[in-house]
């Protein structure tokens, strides 16, 4: 293929890995569920996690002066343990109890601020046996499908 | 229900008779390029390539693109490249 | 009716494995007759036939409201409208997949119809490529997440679930469809290039007519990408239109390796070069497109759009294995046909900057790649599962975009096979002084970030080289026609003459609008929460708004409460428009979500969330984007899918008879 072709793709490959390499350590964050939070951070602040988790009661919305949602969430597969949440935004499209949220931020002194929140739309793409009871929160799977093409 | 029966019966019908039906007939559409056999196809392929590549230089010539040096080369050296494959094509029995 | 469509769905799959098999044996040996090519032919055209009767079907149920179907009683109500309970039938996963099948096999059949003029040999074993692809989603759909199945319970739905009701919007008609045309039309190529590495017609001719359908499938992906985008701005209310999510980055890494596809298949069409990339280049893309759809099913990995984990996520990654394995294989056995004619001659040709294009696009995807499937690395390796998000993905590919952007001006320019760095220098002067001269205005207007600046100046070099090259393009012709240089008659003979050279232009026109758009929308957005009672005011950027009042209103489906706010220029009395934001409240689904107020203009876009009201009902929450220049984003993306239609059209006869004299007179050289 000639040297010109050679050149270049090397050149690119050492370029283009050192890049991602370089974005990977500087943003990455700790996948983590609540109870692993709780377990980590009993010592020490979190810094740069992700939690998955599912919202539990109570929660407080207030919008002003400024809007923040305080809310608790636990391991969506189950389990009783509890970590607080404070987000400091608008609160998303479908947050609810019962519902399973991503959060973006830290976990300093006993609970998680969050930087991002995103809700999940619950169930998708899961059987539903009708006539059984309702999911937590009242939701049988009727959340979607094709919400996976609406970005973000 | 019977009606979905009934249709559907009817449409495996339609589709038997539809794809199957050319193969015991004799009239009927022949499919395009037969391609050249052997090794002319690659030569003609290699001959519409060259053609093009002077298109292209002439065009970039004429917008300026090339310096007169740069130019008379390119043209030779595909000039001569075209010459060869057209005495290869002859050899093998093409029309040039 | 729902057996028949079930029973249409049994059909295809078994033409699909009739054409599979049969165009296989046909194409491996047996002799090509004109009477087993039309069979094969006419089976790809019924499939197409087949599985648009078993849409229909279950298009009938949902707006018969038949609940006894567990499909439409899980995504459709009663009160829905009857337009939203059409768009339902791929609201989830089954229809979706039913849809698939679908287009597949509509590209297939369009192929079919247009098969006539294509070389016999290759002609076999592209139906049996094209109905593989068809077979792999039939059989899905058949055995794995069939939309025919019946409601098991023991007593009749009188109503059924309803659909999300973010899903209950005009774009979910048009947005999923388009995105499955992108999809399945570069399933097209795929079957081609197997089919010439099957049946060793490697001529000229399947990589020009491979290039004609990509072009198809990429227009429709860049279409239906943006579509999501659009959608995403004005439903979801977080004031953008891109969050890096791996269900957007699933449909990104196709339209990367068909981008990338599309310029270096250039190469190969006039030097005999880059084929086994290209080949590579075409089995990733189709491979990408299939990875996405199990990306966004099976679950492994974390998204907004909570995959809940199906057991289908197998069958994706058997079938992925087999695509990549037979292109392999296929490339192995046909290694001497895919050495290159030749190497490139000179850093300074558009052979070269095309392919490091390529290596950008490339990069670009192996990033995006990265970051999708970090989780799932980090944790393989290190036990500890780690994730990246948007600060990633920005870090990454605005530098690479900015690089790819940068390359876009340079390309068209520059002379095939060589050129010299003095040359280049003559070309390349007055665009990059100007562009130097926007940069340092830029600067003294303000704007001082490096990026932005940057990407300003870049995108204005890209506009400079591509009037520049009209220029010098009109100005050669000016000779020939007789017409002054921009005269409109000499423009159009132009842009007739070279209908396919100038539509890339229009595409490249399109991409400079989007990032001079997405960069204004990057770096000089502004977002504030505020609290309003009635008759108070709000300043912010050039802007005051007002809140007026509250109305409620009860729809079919939903309750819901706007805030009437009036919207002032700072400098002017004169409202410039009432916003209405929305908050809703779905009664069948117990669902709040709110609706965006949004003035779109030239200069910028308000955007205005309600977030909430208080308790004494007088005093509303908002939160406000203004972004700037946000509309050149959608208008820069209509530009770039009308590029793509302008090339992808055929030519008109008159054009090809005047290309084969041009040919003639060559030879006579």
């Amino acid at each position: 293929m000639g040297k010109v072709f050679i050149s270049l793709v090397i050149a690119f490959i050492v370029c283009g890995g050192a890049l991602v390499y370089q974005a990977t350590r500087g943003t990455s964050s700790l996948v983590l569920s609540p109870s692993e939070v709780l377990s980590k951070g009993a010592s020490r602040d979190l810094k740069r996690i992700r939690v998955g988790g599912r919202v539990v009661d109570p929660i407080t919305y207030q919008t002003e002066p400024q809007m923040v949602l305080s809310f608790r969430v636990k391991n969506p597969t189950g389990g009783e343990e509890v970590v607080p949440v404070v987000y400091k935004g608008l609160k998303p499209d479908m947050f609810a109890a019962g519902r399973d949220v991503l959060i973006d931020g830290d976990y300093m002194g006993g609970s998680i601020q969050a930087a991002k929140l995103q809700t999940q739309c619950p169930s998708k793409y899961e059987p539903v046996v009708p006539g059984a009871a309702p999911a937590e929160g009242g939701q049988p799977a009727q959340m979607n499908g094709a919400a996976q093409m609406i970005g973000q | 229900m019977s009606i979905g029966i009934v249709a559907s019966l009817v449409l495996s019908l339609l589709v038997v008779w539809y794809v199957l039906g050319p193969l015991f007939e004799s009239a009927l559409p022949n499919y395009g390029a037969a391609v050249q056999p052997g090794t002319l196809g690659p030569l003609l392929d290699s001959k519409e390539r060259a053609l093009r590549s002077l298109k292209d230089l002439e065009m970039d010539f004429s917008m300026g693109k090339l310096s007169q040096e740069d130019f008379d080369q390119s043209k030779r050296s595909i000039s001569t490249e075209v010459a060869e494959i057209l005495a290869e094509i002859r050899k093998h029995g093409g029309e040039a | 009716m729902i057996e028949f469509g079930q029973f249409a769905l049994c059909i295809a799959w078994m033409l699909s494995v009739g054409v599979v098999i049969g165009g296989a044996y046909v194409g491996s040996g047996a002799r090509a007759l004109p009477s087993r090519l039309e069979s094969l032919r006419r089976g790809t055209l019924l499939i197409a036939a087949t599985l648009g009767l078993a849409l229909v079907a279950l298009g009938y149920a949902f707006v018969t409201n038949d609940y006894t179907v567990q499909y439409v009683w899980q995504y459709s109500n009663r009160d829905m409208p009857w337009i939203y309970k059409i768009t339902a039938i791929w609201g989830g996963m089954d229809g979706s997949m039913l849809l698939w099948c679908f287009l597949v096999a509509l590209f297939a059949a369009c192929v079919a119809l247009r098969s006539l003029v294509y070389p016999r040999a290759l002609v076999a074993w592209l139906f049996s490529f094209l109905s593989s692809s068809t077979l792999f989603f039939t059989s899905i759909t058949l055995f794995l997440t069939n939309p025919f199945r019946y409601l098991k319970s023991p007593v009749a739905m009188p109503d059924g679930n309803g659909l999300n009701p973010l899903l209950q919007n005009e774009y979910m008609a048009i947005h999923p469809p388009m995105l499955y045309l992108g999809f399945t039309g570069l399933a097209v190529p795929y079957a081609f290039c197997m089919a010439a590495l099957a049946s060793g017609q490697m001529s000229n001719d399947w990589i020009r007519l491979t290039r004609r359908w990509t072009l198809i499938g990429w227009t429709f992906l860049t279409a239906g990408i943006v579509l999501g985008g659009h959608w995403a701005y004005l439903e979801l209310g977080w004031g953008g239109f891109w969050a890096w999510d791996p269900v957007e980055n699933a449909s990104f890494l196709p339209w990367l390796t068909a981008t990338a596809f599309l310029h270096s298949v250039m190469v190969q069409e006039r030097k005999g070069m880059l084929k086994i990339w290209n080949v590579f280049l075409i089995v990733l893309t189709y491979a990408l497109t299939v990875f996405g759809t199990f990306l966004t099913r099976s679950g492994i990995v974390q998204s907004v759009h909570a995959f809940a984990s199906t057991d289908i996520g197998w069958t994706f990654l058997v079938y992925l294995s087999a695509i990549v394995l037979g292109a392999l294989g296929l490339s192995i056995y046909r290694r001497a046909e895919l050495k290159p004619d030749r190497a490139i001659e000179s850093f300074f040709s558009r052979e070269a900057v095309f392919l490091l294009n390529n290596l950008v696009l490339l990069s670009i995807c192996f990033a995006v790649l990265w970051g999708v499937m970090f989780p799932v690395f980090s944790e393989a390796v290190t036990g500890v599962k780690q994730t990246v998000g948007i600060p990633f993905f920005n870090a990454v590919n605005v530098p690479l975009f900015l690089a790819l952007i940068l390359l876009m001006g340079v390309g068209p320019s520059i002379a095939w096979k060589r050129s010299s760095l003095p040359q280049l220098l003559r070309s390349f002067a007055i665009p990059f002084l100007l562009a130097f001269v926007v940069a340092v205005a830029l600067v003294f207007a303000g704007i001082v970030e490096f990026y932005p600046v940057l990407a300003y100046a870049i995108s204005f070099f890209g506009l400079m080289t591509i009037l520049g090259e009209m220029n010098r393009g009109l100005a050669a012709q000016k000779s020939i026609t007789n017409a002054s240089t921009w005269s409109p008659s000499n423009v159009a003979t132009l842009w007739r003459r070279q209908r396919i050279k100038y539509g890339a232009h229009v595409i490249h026109f399109g991409v400079l609008l989007m990032t001079v758009a997405i960069t204004a929308s990057m770096a000089h957005k502004i977002e504030r929460e505020f609290t309003l009672g009635p008759g108070e005011r709000f300043e912010i950027g050039r802007f005051s708004l007002e809140l007026n009042e509250f109305h409620e209103e009860r729809q079919a489906n939903y309750d819901g409460i706007q805030a009437h706010v009036t919207l002032r220029a700072l400098t002017d009395e004169k409202p410039l428009a009432v916003l209405a934001p929305e908050l809703r409240f779905y009664r069948k689904n117990k669902e709040t979500t709110t609706e965006v107020a949004l003035r779109m203009g030239q200069r910028e876009d308000v955007y205005l969330v309600l977030a909430g009201i208080d308790e004494t009902g007088t005093k509303a929450s908002m939160k406000i984007f203004i972004n700037p220049l946000q509309v050149w984003l959608w208008y820069g993306a209509v530009i770039m899918v009308l590029g793509g239609v302008i090339v992808a059209i055929p030519a008109p006869r008159g054009a090809r008879v005047r290309d084969s004299q041009t040919t003639k007179v060559a030879q006579s050289v």
